[in-house]
């Protein structure tokens, strides 16, 4: 979804750093789901690697291609499956080598292929991972089939968890879908009540003598010679809005509505 | 056209002297004369993060338009590409890991393409970092937290090194000449200072006055040929 932000970067203009608008894709993913996966997940790898786990997260965002391409870039990647959307779980090679390191006992944070044993370790931390998903996903199984990806695509919103200890990795999850927007109502009727609404009033029925027009000039006061009480309608842009006697009350002049119109569209419902 | 070795000696001179006048105002810059040099200065307040005075006797170690490694106080770093940059545009050297090699320092690529990295600066300790917004997942509470990408390299030479330019900025280690290359704020290597410029070591009016005093030799030097090449003349003439 666009959103309307502030630049990162402000620009100096004079002796001010001015912060230009622009709209930017921003993802609907609730930051408190993301939350949820990551708890979630370090829960699960706590358990996997049999110690408290601290980690952070990083807000979901919308990656462009270019994005896209630079997190897939040497990363392994595993594929599951959801109800709601499909997930992918991003490890670089770096991080790939410390998860999988570490259940050993060892600290290495050097790109390097993976052993076998090593590879399936690593399979086991992600299975892991992926189970967390969901909340977003809805992965029902505890145990979720993986699949090796060879590439990252259609995939729409990115996460990231960095953990901090006791190993330092960072784990991408990619997921098929964005939420979408729920439409509802920013400005309440209640908050529109002040408003100095202009209305417009036409009178009918007026009548005059015809000579009267003809001698009509500035400052000149024409008489209306109306038995009955002159009624007017009330114009709100253009649409009429209700109808009744005007007249003069308590000093100001008056309009007593005896008839509302209706509109084409028929009646509304307050919001 | 022939030119005597005097005058093209002459004509050198003036393009060496030019030299200093012109670099008069970069930053760092060392005089090819020692007569131009001024006192060192100190170096000067500006608000850029990632511009950086080295102490002294440093170097920053980069590379000049041919590749070659190169050597440079100006200290007004930039970022290209997510790697850091000297003023040329070539890539600063420093040490990404504590022990590693010397390399190139470069915001991690996917915190780049997603536009999370922000705020890069260079710390007194050398060491360039930038911010990253994160979010605990227990509290939800948003956090900022300084990345370090790496920390910049000093060379310094021994006293007395004559170093050639490579260019208006840039100097070269002489052959065989192996400077000593560390840390900022190391033990042997004094700390930067962040948000400052380093000034100039040449002096602008005296580097003017000698540049004036080489075209003024040179004149001299094209009236006395001329006046060799006269009395030779009138001499043939009288012997013919």
């Amino acid at each position: 979804m666009m959103c309307l932000s502030f630049s990162r970067e402000g620009s100096r203009v004079g002796r001010k750093c001015v912060r230009e608008v622009h709209f930017e894709k921003r993802s609907m993913l609730p930051v408190s789901a993301a939350c949820l996966v990551a708890n979630a997940a370090r829960e699960a790898l706590g358990a996997l690697f049999g110690a408290p786990l601290h980690l952070r997260l990083f807000e979901p965002v919308l990656p462009s291609p270019q994005a896209w391409a630079e997190i897939a870039r040497d990363a392994m990647l595993y594929r599951v499956r959801g109800v709601r959307a499909d997930a992918i779980i991003v490890v670089r090679p770096s991080d790939a080598v410390a998860l999988a390191t570490h259940a050993f006992g060892e600290s290495e944070c050097a790109a390097r292929p993976l052993s076998q044993m090593e590879r399936m370790v690593l399979e086991r931390a992600v299975r892991a991972i992926a189970g967390s998903c969901a909340p977003v996903c809805g992965i029902s199984n505890d145990a979720p089939d993986l699949a090796i990806a060879e590439q990252i695509a259609g995939f729409v919103t990115y996460i990231e968890l960095q953990i901090e200890s006791p190993v330092r990795a960072r784990i991408g999850i990619g997921l098929s879908k964005d939420p979408r927007p729920e439409a509802c109502a920013g400005v309440r009727v209640e908050d529109l009540l002040d408003l100095q609404i202009d209305l417009a009033l036409r009178t009918e029925g007026r009548f005059c003598e015809a000579m009267a027009l003809a001698t009509l000039e500035p400052e000149a006061i024409v008489p209306i010679t109306n038995e009955r009480a002159i009624r007017g309608t009330l114009y709100l842009a253009g649409r009429p809005l209700a109808s009744g006697e005007c007249g003069v009350r308590e000093g100001r002049y008056a309009i007593a509505v005896d008839l509302l119109e209706r509109s084409e569209r028929g009646p509304r419902s307050a919001t | 056209m022939l030119v005597n070795t005097a005058t093209a000696n002459a004509l050198e001179y003036i393009t060496e002297r030019a030299a200093d006048a012109n670099r008069a105002f970069v930053p760092g810059a060392q005089p090819a004369f020692a007569d131009v040099a001024n006192d060192v200065s100190p170096a000067r307040f500006v608000l850029d993060p990632m511009s950086v005075a080295p102490p002294s006797d440093s170097y920053f170690i980069t590379s000049d338009e041919r590749g070659r490694t190169a050597y440079t106080q100006n200290g007004a770093l930039a970022m290209s590409n997510g790697t850091v940059v000297a003023s040329n545009g070539r890539p600063v050297l420093g040490f990404g890991a504590p022990d590693g090699p010397l390399t190139e320092l470069r915001i991690d690529p996917v915190d780049l393409a997603l536009g999370r990295a922000t705020g890069v600066r260079v710390d007194a300790d050398g060491s360039v970092d930038y911010t990253r917004s994160s979010v605990d997942p227990r509290t939800g509470a948003r956090e900022n937290e300084r990345v370090v990408i790496g920390r910049l390299a000093l060379a310094r030479f021994p006293a007395a090194t004559k170093l050639p330019q490579a260019d208006a900025e840039r100097v070269l280690a002489p052959a065989g000449v192996i400077p000593h290359i560390g840390r900022p704020d190391d033990g042997n290597f004094k700390a930067v200072a962040p948000m400052h410029r380093a000034s100039s070591r040449i002096d602008l009016d005296l580097s003017l006055s000698r540049l004036n005093d080489a075209y003024i030799a040179f004149d001299a030097l094209q009236a006395a040929h001329k006046a060799q090449s006269s009395t030779g003349k009138t001499a043939m003439d009288l012997l013919k």
